[in-house]
């Protein structure tokens, strides 16, 4: 890479550095964990960077990076945490503060599965249309639709459970 | 925690994600690793590449290789035939008749032979 890539991938780093581990968080829960994940996704998106150009939309490139990296450690981390021997998972309600709701609603974002966590958050929180989630996770657009209404279904019935279990 | 609607859900999120405030961008880490990431890719297409050289030179190599050398010799049938006395007698050649250098049948030696042949004397000489 030439010394004008190299300056703007950094111009480019820099810029979604911040959103990229916010989407990490949003997926992973954990914040150290998304920092590896966005800063994995930037190492890959160098070593491709004059392809990454000219696809048109470095942006895209990079949250289906990040997409496809949680997914795997999400699926290595459920391995390693359902080794038998191995202390159950605490009950989400437990984990869940009722005094602050950043950790509430993260805490129920996670009990959703990944695909419907990835529709929440691009459609929701990147503000990004059916037709660009469908394109970012190439599915269908109905299949968006389908697992955003199912997703907010469930972040509804999983919000009385835990007042239940809480109360 | 209370999600009404769509909205409201946007809301939430905005609160949750961007209080996240990820330290400065590791640009140099970022830029090692990718480096890295490109040496792998130029090694496993130099790996490749050898990978089908290997192939290129060792399959016409296996094709192309001598046959086996065949026999040409005509080859002796060998037959059993009992002669009425008891006594067996066994003529042949370990030369290979049709890949093989066992021994025939004599019903596979007597095969287009005329039968007055075979029947003189109690005894057929098959002859080669």
């Amino acid at each position: 890479m030439d010394s004008r890539s190299e300056a703007e991938f950094a111009e480019f780093m820099h810029g979604r550095w911040p959103a990229l581990v916010r989407l990490g968080y949003g997926l992973t829960g954990d914040e150290r964990l998304a920092e590896d994940l966005a800063r994995a996704a930037l190492a890959k998106a160098y070593a491709s960077w004059p392809r990454v150009l000219r696809a048109g939309d470095p942006d895209v490139y990079l949250r289906r990076i990040i997409l496809n990296a949680s997914l795997g450690k999400v699926r290595r981390r459920r391995v390693r945490e359902r080794r038998p021997g191995d202390e159950p998972e605490p009950e989400t309600a437990q984990l869940a503060r009722v005094d602050d709701d950043r950790p509430a609603l993260v805490t129920a974002l996670m009990r959703l599965p990944v695909g419907q966590r990835s529709v929440v958050l691009l459609r929701y929180w990147m503000d990004m249309t059916e037709a660009q989630v469908a394109a970012v996770l190439g599915c269908s657009v109905g299949s968006v639709r389908s697992q955003a209404s199912r997703a907010l279904a469930s972040l509804r019935v999983g919000e009385d459970v835990a007042e239940e279990v809480l109360l | 925690m209370s999600i009404v609607d769509e909205r409201d859900l946007r809301q939430q999120l905005d609160g949750v994600l961007d209080a996240i405030m990820p330290p400065d961008a590791p640009v140099r880490a970022a830029a090692r690793k990718g480096k890295l990431i490109q040496a792998g890719r130029s090694l496993g297409v130099v790996a490749g590449l050898a990978v089908v050289a290997g192939i290129g030179v060792g399959i016409p190599g296996l094709l192309n290789q001598p046959a086996r050398e065949v026999s040409h010799a005509r080859p002796m049938v060998m037959v059993e035939q009992s002669c009425g006395t008891g006594v067996r007698e066994i003529i042949g050649s370990p030369a290979p008749v049709a890949g093989r250098t066992g021994p025939s049948s004599a019903a596979q030696a007597a095969r287009g032979r005329p039968a007055s042949e075979l029947a003189a004397g109690g005894c057929a000489w098959l002859k080669p």
